[in-house]
């Protein structure tokens, strides 16, 4: 039975491809200059430049963290295009206006971008390298009061907002790729929902790194005032490419008074060639949300299938009384991948609640980390956790672990923590096979019920392409 | 006692380690929370502490090896007879059961060895089971020391059975560091419960616990603390052969400023072993207990059965739990889970046995001891079990 599972065909990486278009590429290298050169470029206003300067400079006193699962060849911080465009920085009035071979390759990533596909009733920002190349239904966003533009326009248009938030979760001191991100990054989406306002849409950004040796290092900004809500879904693709790749984000979210913040990940970055594990992406993001509102409500769901390496632990501040923070995360390895991810809780605020389901997949010669952090503070009362974690193994190189933290420090708080690991076991897939379901049926089947827990929580459309991700990133791996 | 050159050449292996490495500091990971102590400036060593009696858990029938700085005491210890050897000093055998640890990434093993003056050895001969357990005390010679660092090594011999029961060290002032080997072959049965009582007049009490396990052997470890002050204990499991079993458990009843640093880790090396952690905490005035659990399982040691449970009752705002229980899997066909729970006495609870008409403080104490109960039933010796149920149940501390 093992042999039939193996000779599954795998099926390649196929978001691999190279667009070819032309580009405004600046040369490698990090320097003063160059932070100077890409706020130039974005014609922003000295508050701005000061701001990235100051975390230029930071950046050049930290060093490189290394205490995460994962052993990679020392980054070279000045052998990377710090700005890639393609040269069409002008945006569009109309999507006929936007370069057809770019138009193609969102259309190969299965982006709604068009105007035409209103019925999928999504609003997209699609980011291609370092600019964002298109927005899709401002005006009816507008409309409702809720601001969707790329970061660099909101800079420009709403200098107040940008000023008083960014940096407000996650400031360039935090850590050593925040630092880096403050002072370089290029482009990202900013979302702000005024008081009493449910976002009329599902928000979505696409990311896109085409150029070779080129760091992404986006930047996304979300504010829901009192009363509102919005639902936020990213994902990202890149091509093939030998050499390995940074992406270095930053996500705030930050939820006023009974605010509500949703933030879907699906992320399919390139993950390195399958039989050498060379090139893929180094995913090492920082996501913070705050709750600073009383009874605001935060819920990170991200599937995790792509990259080389992932650093990336999406978490809350649950500051406002009886705020809630969530998260819920499907992290599939397979071949040379490493993933260490996980989530804080950080509980401030009385009565908070949070709730963390994990499901971690191991495939291949793959390393699958959970790392999380439940903290709660002294001044918590009452507040409550509900952590699971789950492994599942699958091949016998494959690794998987679990590194929780748990700190209380009050008497009338509680916590539960729960973990296991499991494997597909040959008796549970004969099982299928009696029935006439085939491995691949089979396998899927069972990695749905695995991940049913965390699929529920993904907008419809989501959690369809998420279950086919998954079942194509494990085809030629159950043994 | 002068030491020959086995032990002197161990000494000065651990101590070249040690140098590289040094002593576990507040920055060292493994120690985030608990200690603040700079081991190298400890000066002050004061008076013996009285007010525990060691005899109190010890039967007048039972073992009693009673070790002092140079040697056993004879006049005090009452030694088993037939098929156990119980000596101090320095031998082949010694050499090797301590070998391994020489290159140990533990700075504090590496001081006991690196420091020891001798090495007290118990050896249990193959077959031999004892009906009574040997407890292990430490007399007044060590008191004015500022570091009290004695090795012990347990070895049982196959088909063996023995249960040992580490007393505490009493002094004020001082560290205490021990180092306490076991070594369990083919199906033999060991048990140890360490004594970790009274510490609070000790600067920072050490304990480590390294246990290998051969074929089909069984080896129990309980821990219980009380007054404990500042202690750091570390309980490593190795399991080298399959169809060995292992449970480790500890009962921590902390106050005030007591902080335990609990650290227990299960290695599978090969698989078709059974492991299981259990530690309970209760944790009033100002406590910390840090619970950092482990489970390694190695590539192939399929059908390990490998599990952890941290459980903790937080009885004041002051007090702080933390808990890091951990697995890492390395084989696919496993059983390997954990699961940590912090909280607080259940109102609905009470309230069952407050409409039965038993007083309040009364539910308290009943749902309490309950709470502990569980770890320290295991005990397989009646006299430290009773003895330590009273001591950690009817305590003035628990329910008030």
């Amino acid at each position: 039975m093992s042999k039939d599972i193996h000779a599954i065909a795998s099926k390649p990486y196929e978001y691999g491809f190279v667009t070819q278009i032309e580009s405004d590429t600046m040369p490698k290298g990090l320097t003063e200059d160059v932070v100077r050169l890409i706020s130039g470029k974005k014609n922003e206003p000295e508050w701005m430049l000061e701001y990235r300067l100051k975390a230029y400079r930071h950046w050049l006193t930290l060093t490189e963290p290394h205490w995460a699962k994962a052993e990679y060849p020392k980054i070279n911080y000045q052998d990377i295009h710090y700005y890639s465009a393609p040269k069409i920085t002008e945006k569009k009035a109309s999507m006929d206006e936007v370069d057809p071979e770019l138009k193609r390759t969102f259309e190969k990533l299965g982006i709604p971008l068009f105007e035409q596909k209103k019925l999928a009733g999504v609003a997209v920002d699609a980011i291609f390298d370092s600019v964002s190349v298109a927005t899709t239904f401002k005006g009816k966003l507008l409309e409702a009061g809720v601001v969707f533009c790329p970061l660099s326009e909101a800079i420009e248009k709403y200098p107040d907002l940008v000023k008083k938030y960014l940096g407000s979760v996650v400031p360039h001191t935090d850590n050593f790729y925040a630092a880096l991100n403050a002072a370089v990054f290029t482009e990202g989406s900013f979302v702000f929902v005024p008081k009493d306002t449910v976002c009329p849409m599902e928000l979505s950004t696409y990311f896109r790194i085409n150029t070779q040796d080129t760091g992404q290092f986006e930047r996304t900004l979300i504010i829901c005032e009192e009363n509102s809500s919005v639902s936020y879904l990213e994902g990202c693709t890149a091509p093939m490419f030998d050499t390995n790749q940074l992406h270095a984000a930053v996500v705030e979210l930050i939820a006023l008074d009974y605010a509500n913040i949703k933030y879907s990940t699906v992320q399919n970055w390139y993950a390195g060639d399958p039989e050498t594990g060379k090139g893929g992406i180094y995913n090492f993001v920082t996501k913070r949300g705050k709750c600073q509102g009383k009874g605001s409500k935060i819920s990170w769901t991200q599937i995790e299938t792509g990259s080389a390496i992932t650093w990336k632990y999406p978490s809350c501040v649950l500051i406002g009384d009886d705020s809630v923070g969530e998260f819920y995360s499907v992290a599939l390895t397979n071949h040379f991948q490493k993933a260490d991810t996980g989530t804080k809780m950080i509980h401030i605020g009385k009565n908070t609640r949070s709730t963390i389901v994990s499901k971690g997949i191991s495939a291949g010669k793959s390393e699958n980390t959970y790392r999380g952090l439940v903290q709660i503070n002294r001044s918590a009362k009452g507040a409550e956790n509900f952590t699971q974690c789950d492994s599942m193994l699958i091949g016998k190189q494959a690794i998987a672990n679990t590194l929780p933290y748990i700190d209380v420090r009050n008497a009338s708080s509680s916590l539960g923590h729960e973990a296991s690991t499991v494997k597909v076991s040959q008796d549970q897939l004969f099982y299928f096979a009696q029935r006439g379901i085939s491995m691949e049926n089979a396998l899927q089947t069972m990695i749905n019920g695995f991940c049913a827990d965390v699929f529920k929580e993904l907008p419809t459309e989501f959690a369809v392409e998420a279950t086919q991700l998954l079942s194509l990133k494990l085809e030629n791996s159950v043994g | 006692m002068i030491l020959v050159s086995p032990l002197i050449d161990l000494k000065s292996k651990a101590s070249q380690k040690l140098q590289q490495i040094g002593l576990p500091t507040v920055a060292h990971e493994d120690w985030k929370y608990v200690a603040d102590q700079d081991f190298e400036v400890i000066k002050s060593v004061s008076h013996a502490v009285q007010d525990y009696k060691p005899c109190s858990l010890i039967l007048e029938t039972e073992y009693v090896v009673v070790l002092g700085k140079s040697g056993i005491d004879q006049g005090r210890s009452r030694l088993p007879k037939n098929g156990v050897t119980v000596e101090f000093g320095d031998s082949e055998v010694n050499q090797n059961a301590l070998s391994g640890l020489t290159q140990s990434d533990d700075g504090m093993v590496l001081k006991a060895i690196s420091e020891m003056t001798g090495v007290l050895r118990i050896l249990v001969n193959p077959q031999i089971s004892l009906d009574q357990p040997i407890h292990i005390a430490f007399d007044e010679s060590f008191l004015n020391e500022q570091w009290i660092q004695p090795v012990v090594i347990i070895e049982l011999g196959e088909k063996a059975t023995a249960s040992v029961v580490v007393h505490p060290i009493m002094v004020a002032g001082g560290v205490v560091n021990g180092l306490v080997v076991v070594s369990v072959a083919d199906h033999a049965q060991g048990e140890i419960v360490a004594l970790n009582l009274e510490g609070r007049s000790a600067q920072f009490v050490s304990m480590s616990y390294r246990a290998t396990l051969a074929e089909s052997s069984q080896f129990q470890f309980l821990q219980a603390s009380h007054h404990a002050g500042k202690v750091r204990s570390d309980v490593q499991v190795t399991f080298t052969a399959p169809h060995a079993n292992s449970v480790l458990r500890a009962v921590l009843v902390l106050d005030d400023q007591d902080a335990v640093h609990l650290r227990t880790h299960m290695t599978h090396l090969v698989g078709e072993c059974f492991g299981r952690q259990l530690v309970k905490s209760i944790l009033n005035g100002q406590s910390v207990s840090e619970f950092h659990g482990g489970v390694y399982v190695a590539k192939g040691a399929d059908l390990t059965d490998s599990s952890q449970s941290n459980e903790n009752l937080l009885l004041s705002d002051q007090a702080r739990a933390i808990s890091r229980p951990q697995l890492q899997i390395h084989a696919d066909d496993v059983k390997a889970a954990h699961g940590a729970n912090v909280g607080q006495l259940d109102d609905r609870h009470i309230f069952y046995l407050m409409s039965r008409g038993i007083p309040r403080a009364q539910a308290e104490q009943f749902l309490l001891q309950s709470f502990i109960l569980e770890a320290l039933d295991s005990i397989s010796m009646p006299g430290v079990k009773s003895a330590l149920k009273k001591r950690l149940m009817i305590s003035g501390e628990i329910g008030e």
